[in-house]
């Protein structure tokens, strides 16, 4: 598993290294491999399928202007992940919307309908956690990254990351106690 | 082991994050604690929904064109700030021949003559003005101090 990921690592090294040196093919692999990433990690700030569209793919215009000045020797991903995340925030700050959501842009797999009561108040819970907390929850459940990850991304030691997410969970347990009996 | 650090090595254990004996701990620990095993299953319930939770798909047709309207976009960028590089020099260079046309010209008033080169040096410091403004904003963008 971890040679995989090293395997992988190298890959994206010597793609990165292709983009710097100006072949706009490159880029598109690189594209192709993160755009679902992208998309959904902006999806959990904005809760609307076009503007997460705009912001992921305007990250992405902006990772390449700024690709130049990239250590190829870190990972692309929490690298690029921190230009989503500032522009999600500029986002909010100028809609003011964080607060509104509408739970259509989730699901619940192989939820029966007496979960739906729970499922929106849970939603409704996670949205209202302090940002950090909100992505913590995001991209370990709905991205499904590892601590070491989310740790790169956030730019914050893993001990942290995991306190983080279990004050989380502990406030989302509260909200929705009553289903958890 | 106080029941606080318990309780979060009980989140961990759900997520399969901790090592064997780690885990011994929290075993043993929620067979002999009321308290801990309740919060033991109101996190497993939790975990299980949380793990089932995924975003709507969005339709295929947005991958299929997503490439495309990146490299449009960036395109168009390119496109734009060569189109403005190229008016500056081209207005700047207009500007400099009307001007020198109009200081040679013995027939137009002095007032005018004055006229039309306060309109053009306001012009100049206008535009000026305006590169500072975006070049200090791109100094201080936040973007720029993104990680690398």
């Amino acid at each position: 598993m971890n040679s995989m990921k090293e395997n992988n690592f190298i890959d994206e090294k010597e793609i990165i290294k292709q983009i710097k040196n100006g072949k706009k093919e490159a880029y598109h692999e690189l594209v192709n491999k993160y755009m679902r990433k992208a998309y959904y990690y902006a999806l959990g700030f904005v809760h609307n399928e076009q503007d997460a569209l705009d912001i992921s793919q305007e990250a992405f215009i902006r990772a390449y202007r700024k690709i130049k000045n990239f250590d190829p020797d870190k990972k692309f991903l929490p690298w690029f992940f921190q230009i989503i995340r500032n522009l999600c925030i500029d986002w909010i700050k100028k809609r003011k919307k964080s607060s509104e959501i509408p739970l259509n842009g989730v699901r619940i797999l192989e939820s029966p309908d007496k979960d739906r009561e729970m499922k929106e108040i849970l939603w409704k819970s996670i949205d209202e956690l302090p940002i950090e907390q909100k992505e913590i929850i995001i991209l370990r459940y709905f991205q499904g990254f590892s601590y070491q990850e989310i740790s790169q991304i956030l730019n914050k030691p893993i001990g942290s990351i995991m306190s983080s997410l279990y004050y989380a969970k502990k406030k989302l347990k509260k909200k929705i106690e009553k289903y958890l009996k | 082991m106080r029941h606080q650090k318990i309780k979060e090595l009980i989140s961990l254990y759900l997520e399969g994050e901790l090592d064997n004996r780690e885990k011994e701990i929290v075993e043993q620990h929620i067979k002999e604690c009321e308290e801990c095993r309740k919060e033991f299953e109101e996190l497993n319930k939790l975990e299980e929904v949380l793990k089932k939770m995924e975003f709507k798909k969005p339709s295929d047709e947005i991958w299929k064109t997503y490439w495309s309207s990146i490299y449009n976009r960036l395109e168009r960028k390119i496109g734009w700030i060569l189109f403005s590089i190229g008016a500056i020099i081209l207005l700047f260079w207009g500007a400099y021949k009307l001007i020198e046309e109009l200081i040679k010209d013995p027939t137009i008033p002095l007032i005018l003559k004055i006229g039309i080169l306060a309109f053009f040096a306001g012009a100049i410091i206008l535009l000026v003005s305006i590169l500072r403004e975006q070049l200090f904003m791109r100094k201080r963008e936040r973007y720029k101090e993104v990680e690398k």
